[in-house]
């Protein structure tokens, strides 16, 4: 059994769920973590846990997608309002651990603050992204004076082609520059110890620039659906 | 330069400031509270580069962070919190030593995640379920003699003992997975890991959680070798260059770990300035190669 945790409103997961192969794919979204049914001991063996309403054996888990960083207070909706905030912090940690301990985990390696990979911000990834070798240009963000946030540098993307590439495993989908960004981007992922990593490029000068980066990457093609049931189906 | 970043009255900054003042160790604090000085700005990307009004960070050489931030109400208004925000990022690019950088502090939202890592270093952890299965928690409940139930996140809960008439309000837990834990019985411990120095306070409440009883009483005590080397493995397995590891020795004189605090706020548990010291000779130079009790009077 694969398991794809994502939220409630995630279509690309829903599709993503429904075409696995042989329908051995189970959508996991918080509303299962307030359902009976999940057991979970440290130390101890797998035991039990909730998809699609319905309560599981650990032990079948073969892997998993995350298409969530953490739990949203809002998708709690059996938990009493006031104590939702809470209970999202609750559960992002207890699937943290799961996620962990699964016998064959997921395709990105989650870390404590971030369940689908690590919680690095977008410069944090364009300066890890420029040190693996890609084009990133510069950042600069002044402080008391212009207002550039870190998170979303202006004047970039503006103009040009732009291109969404995929990483799966060891391979790169849609890349506009193979012999230019294929390396670099799959030291980037190693890096991030992801095996799942959107990345959007554009032209700029002649040359690929990496414009940002995404745990979370659009799934609408067969063919990425294809590449992760492949990837998946040859780590077992 | 040594880079101190949090808030000026915040007792493990300020400890750290005054032990850096008695090296001799020059050190700035950027200060969250304060406006944000003129001439802040940070280059990404293609480069790491930051300045912060006079200070230029290519001259830090170690960082002792303690941000509040802005869930803490202490970063108000755009500028600070972008600010914050570049020096967060920032802290976790920057090759200086950083104490600690928060995304080693984040194992600290998970209490299992780093339960896994304490039984990978060799410490026997408490027996642990999360459930949102009532027959599961009454499972548990009943086949020991006590339990003991707490929050699995980094959220602060006040740790409390399962009394045996509340057996009833285990079907609560259908909506919200809870952690319940083996009541381990025993002396609590807190083992502050700096570098490889380690310092052990012994702490003697009657208490569940000692955190909240104003009549605990710390003594600086000495662990055995191979415990005080689990501690230094587990902060380094946690990527920790400071760490309060919690721990209790039992009857039979087992040591239990309950969890890895990666802030540790180190003033409550010594009398002098012992773990200071040892936290600024850190962030000074190379770590002190000494392992040694705290000190041995209890502080109120």
């Amino acid at each position: 059994m694969i398991v794809v945790l994502a939220h409630a409103g995630d279509a690309d997961a829903r599709r993503l769920a429904a075409s696995w192969p042989r329908g051995e794919a189970v959508l996991l979204t918080p509303l299962d973590l307030t359902r009976p049914g999940w057991i979970v001991a440290h130390p101890g063996a797998p035991g039990s846990f909730v998809a699609q309403g319905r309560r599981r054996a650990t032990a079948a888990v073969r892997g998993a997608v995350v298409r969530l960083g953490t739990v949203d207070a809002d998708e709690l909706t059996p938990v009493v309002e006031a104590d939702r905030a809470y209970a999202a912090a609750e559960v992002t940690a207890l699937l943290a651990f799961w996620l962990r301990t699964l016998p064959r985990g997921p395709v990105n390696e989650p870390s404590p603050a971030c369940l689908a990979g690590p919680a690095w911000s977008a410069v944090e990834w364009l300066t890890r992204a420029a040190r693996a070798g890609l084009a990133t240009g510069a950042i600069e963000v002044t402080v008391g004076a212009s207002p550039v946030p870190p998170d979303g540098p202006a004047g970039r993307g503006s103009g040009g082609t732009r291109v969404r590439v995929t990483v799966v495993g060891e391979r790169v989908l849609d890349s506009p520059a193979p012999e230019v960004l294929d390396g670099p981007l799959l030291a980037l992922a190693r890096t991030a110890g992801v095996g799942l990593m959107g990345a959007d490029v554009a032209a700029a000068g002649g040359a690929w620039r990496l414009e940002s980066v995404s745990l979370c990457p659009r799934l609408d093609r067969p063919a990425h659906r294809e590449a992760l049931a492949d990837l998946l189906a040859r780590r077992r | 330069m040594i880079l101190l970043w949090g808030t000026a009255d915040d007792p493990p900054l300020a400890a750290v400031a005054a032990a850096l003042d008695r090296r001799g160790a020059a050190h700035v604090l950027v200060d969250e509270r304060a406006p944000v000085p003129a001439s802040t700005r940070f280059r990404f990307g293609d480069r790491l580069e930051g300045r912060v009004g006079p200070l230029d960070l290519d001259t830090v050489a170690a960082a002792f962070i303690r941000p509040q931030g802005v869930h803490l109400g202490t970063v108000r208004g755009a500028e600070q919190a972008r600010l914050h925000a570049c020096l967060l990022a920032w802290t976790e690019l920057t090759p200086a030593l950083v104490v600690t950088r928060l995304s080693a502090q984040a194992s600290n939202t998970s209490k299992l995640w780093q339960a896994v890592t304490a039984r990978e270093v060799g410490f026997e952890v408490p027996d642990s379920l999360a459930t949102t299965e009532p027959a599961a928690a009454r499972a548990f409940v009943d086949g020991r003699s006590g339990v003991i139930y707490k929050s699995l996140s980094s959220v602060r809960s006040i740790v409390r003992r399962l009394p045996p008439g509340e057996r009833d309000r285990l079907e609560d837990v259908r909506a919200c997975p809870t952690l319940f834990q083996a009541h381990i019985e025993g002396v609590d411990h807190r083992v502050h890991v700096v570098g490889s120095a380690t310092f052990a306070t012994m702490v003697v409440s009657e208490s569940d959680d000692y955190r909240y009883d104003q009549a605990s009483e710390r003594v600086a005590v000495e662990l055995p070798g191979e415990v005080t080397d689990r501690c230094r493995a587990l902060a380094e397995a946690l990527a920790l260059p400071v760490a309060g590891i919690d721990l209790r020795r039992t009857p039979e004189g087992r040591w239990v770990c309950f969890e890895a605090n990666p802030a540790p706020a180190f003033p409550y548990f010594e009398a002098g300035t012992e773990i200071a010291d040892a936290v600024a000779a850190l962030l000074d130079g190379p770590p002190p190669a000494v392992t040694g009790a705290g000190s041995a009077t209890p502080r109120g």
